[in-house]
């Protein structure tokens, strides 16, 4: 099993957010995770990231049989895990080659390859950008600073394309986006997609998974998952809305 | 003691004055050193009793007991600064003129062909030559009578960069002078610059050790003069070494539609003040400053600026920023005087302080004063740590908390170091704002 949640439980500020997830993420495999506001989807992404703020109050989750949660952020992007932002920082100042070389080659060397020379790395950056439609020249601007939404959205998986993380956990990439876009960054997405990775999608609507098949849909609320199923289980939501969550008994969140 | 009337006494900073060196002056030169000496030596280094001087003590220079003379000719004889260590800026082809324990090394210099008429030269040769236009610059602008270190720097006055572009000539290539100082010891380097109406050059003053870990103390004056039209971009850093001292005064005098860019870098000594002092004198002119500084482990800088509006429609943009970690203690006072008859002025004044320990402090102080009515003028100060979201973020794509902490606090600063248009200058700047801010990445991790 490439990810493995076991009752996870934790917190923001003292404040209960998660109540037990359990999750298994095999390699190959795409999951969506589904739910309303507040079910604490963010939160799961924060937490497997490595946010600080976060704290984990119980429960283990283990990447490729090893403790994630004893790692530092950067020590899970290295060893392969990757966060698509919902809200992708602005950060003046620093260009955004620079930057996705310097985490390349971060991440290249915890691995024992050799850094990429500047000839390499433009080539890499190229391909990559072709293959999501970015626009060249944004890619000498400073990180995301100036950016509309779709381009900060692009400009995510485009680092995921660069980084080529073996687990993804996008979150809410979806959010904001026009039809357009959604496509242009579900086809990246469904390019990205292969047998030795896995990709988590945060959603809180279907319509990105017209594009991106899951082959396991969760519903997440009040910190759990209380359902889970194939890619109808999010038709059926689409139809439905979340408010039966609120009256269905297995559904009732737990607090602690 | 030659130099100042016997029966005065005479403080000890003087003391080297009738050394080996300054004998030989013209006539009007020891006049000057003359009255210099005795401006010291009524007033002293200054003391924080003075309101300019309430958050910098002179007072470990003092009590370092340098040869405050700077290097004798004795000395300068057996080692002709043969064993300097150079490091031009790679790719930047500068004319350049060096200077080795302040005084000038031929050497190590590139002189190369200036335009017609342009004078580089060092002002030891000048004044052996008798050039009238040092003369006539040399305390022109920097006053002394009010200043001590001025005084100091004067009274002692020996060698430096002397620089006079005639009209309408432009320098394509940067002029670089550098300060190298290798020997525990005083220095007192001078600078003069004069452009006459229409006259261009960028000038690169830079101060750095000339030999491994030297401990010294150089008091710099600079006085730059532009005529009518005439445009200076002048990019001064101050990289000593980590144990030296540097006070420095910078006086600008602008005339008509003249355009004074001067970048004032500041990252290397143990304790460092620069008075950078602006006079808009002819109605039209422009000046923008733009200042980085850093202080990390126990250095202490401080930054005071003076511009000062006498004509109308004038323009001021003042942005200084600074890095600040460890225990690094910085200073600004920005002081922005707009006088009565400078209606029309424009003038805006930023100082943006990150502070990237609880144990650093900085101390901010803009001061507008405004007896016209009819300007614009703007000033704001902030002082902030580096965003988290943004930590995050980057670490959150593999880079060590170090790492990162080091490309926000250079981000901080990049749009200053970009805008120098030398970009081998901005890299080497930026790379030496490096170590001190990984190491303190380190420290915080």
């Amino acid at each position: 099993m490439l990810l493995k949640i076991e009752n996870l439980n934790a917190s923001v500020a003292g404040e209960p957010i998660l109540n037990g997830i359990d999750l298994d993420v095999g390699a190959g495999q795409v999951h969506a995770v589904m739910g309303p506001n507040g079910s604490g989807k963010s939160t799961l992404a924060h937490v497997l990231s490595g946010r600080p703020g976060y704290e984990v109050t119980e429960g283990a989750v283990t990447f490729e049989g090893d403790d994630l949660l004893a790692l530092e952020p950067e020590e899970r992007a290295r060893e392969g895990v990757f966060l698509g932002f919902q809200y992708p920082v602005e950060i003046p100042g620093v260009n955004n080659n620079y930057f996705l070389k310097a985490a390349l080659n971060a991440i290249r060397k915890h691995r024992g390859e050799e850094e990429l020379d500047a000839f390499d790395f433009i080539k890499l950056m190229k391909e990559r950008a072709a293959l999501m439609e970015l626009d060249e020249s944004l890619l000498s601007r400073a990180v995301n600073e100036g950016f509309s939404g779709g381009e900060k959205k692009r400009n995510e998986i485009f680092q995921m394309a660069v980084l080529d993380p073996k687990l993804a956990i996008l979150d809410e990439t979806d959010s904001g986006l026009d039809i357009d876009a959604l496509r242009v960054v579900a086809t990246g997405i469904n390019k990205l997609r292969r047998d030795d990775n896995a990709i988590i999608l945060i959603t809180h609507y279907q319509r990105l998974l017209d594009y991106v098949q899951p082959d396991f849909v969760h519903v997440l609320s009040g910190g759990r998952i209380v359902k889970s199923g194939d890619k109808t289980l999010a038709l059926d939501l689409e139809k439905q809305g979340y408010a039966w969550l609120e009256t269905s008994p297995e559904a009732r969140p737990v607090r602690s | 003691m030659t130099a100042l009337a016997a029966g005065k006494k005479i403080d000890p900073l003087l003391a080297d004055l009738d050394r080996d060196g300054l004998a030989g002056d013209p006539d009007w030169l020891a006049k000057l050193r003359r009255r210099a000496a005795a401006s010291f030596d009524a007033h002293g280094l200054p003391t924080p009793k003075q309101e300019a001087w309430k958050y910098t003590d002179l007072s470990a220079i003092r009590s370092r007991g340098y040869r405050w003379g700077g290097i004798d000719a004795g000395e300068r004889a057996r080692d002709g600064g043969d064993s300097i260590e150079h490091t031009p800026f790679v790719g930047l082809d500068p004319i350049s003129i060096v200077f080795v324990d302040g005084v000038f090394a031929e050497r190590l210099s590139d002189l190369g062909v200036a335009p017609r008429g342009v004078r580089i030269v060092s002002i030891a040769d000048a004044l052996s030559r008798g050039e009238s236009w040092v003369r006539e610059g040399l305390s022109a602008l920097a006053h002394f009578e009010d200043r001590s270190l001025v005084a100091l720097n004067t009274a002692y006055l020996r060698d430096g960069a002397a620089i006079y572009l005639p009209e309408r000539a432009v320098v394509e290539r940067p002029i670089h002078v550098r300060f190298l100082s290798s020997r525990e010891a005083a220095h007192h380097p001078r600078m003069l610059f004069c452009a006459m109406k229409d006259a261009e050059a960028t000038l690169i003053e830079d101060y750095a050790p000339g030999a491994d870990r030297p401990a010294y103390y150089n008091n710099a004056v600079s006085e730059l003069s532009l005529g009518a039209n005439a445009r200076l971009r002048h990019i001064r850093i101050e990289n000593e070494a980590s144990a030296a001292h540097h006070t420095a005064t910078v006086q600008v005098l602008q005339r008509a539609h003249s355009r004074y860019q001067g970048f004032n870098i500041s990252v290397g000594a143990s304790l460092a003040r620069i008075d950078t002092n602006v006079a808009l004198n002819e109605a039209g002119s422009e000046a923008e400053l733009w200042g980085v500084y850093s202080a990390f482990g126990n250095r202490h800088v401080d930054n005071h600026t003076f511009v000062d509006h006498t004509e109308p429609s004038c323009t001021s943009r003042e942005t200084y920023k600074g890095i600040l970690g460890e225990r690094g203690r910085a200073v600004f006072n920005g002081r922005v005087l707009v006088r009565p008859d400078a209606q029309k002025t424009n003038a805006v004044q930023r100082n943006q302080n990150l502070l990237l320990s609880t144990d650093a402090r900085v101390d901010t102080k803009p001061e507008l004063e405004i007896y016209a009515d009819d300007v614009k003028c703007a000033h704001g100060a902030t002082v902030g740590q580096l965003d988290p979201a943004a930590l995050f973020y980057l670490r959150s794509r593999g880079l060590g908390v170090a790492e990162a902490r080091a490309v926000l606090s250079r981000a901080f600063v990049s749009d200053v170091l970009d805008r120098i248009g030398q970009e081998t200058i901005a890299k080497s700047l930026a790379l030496a704002l490096m170590p001190a801010v990984e190491a303190n990445g380190k420290e915080q991790a």
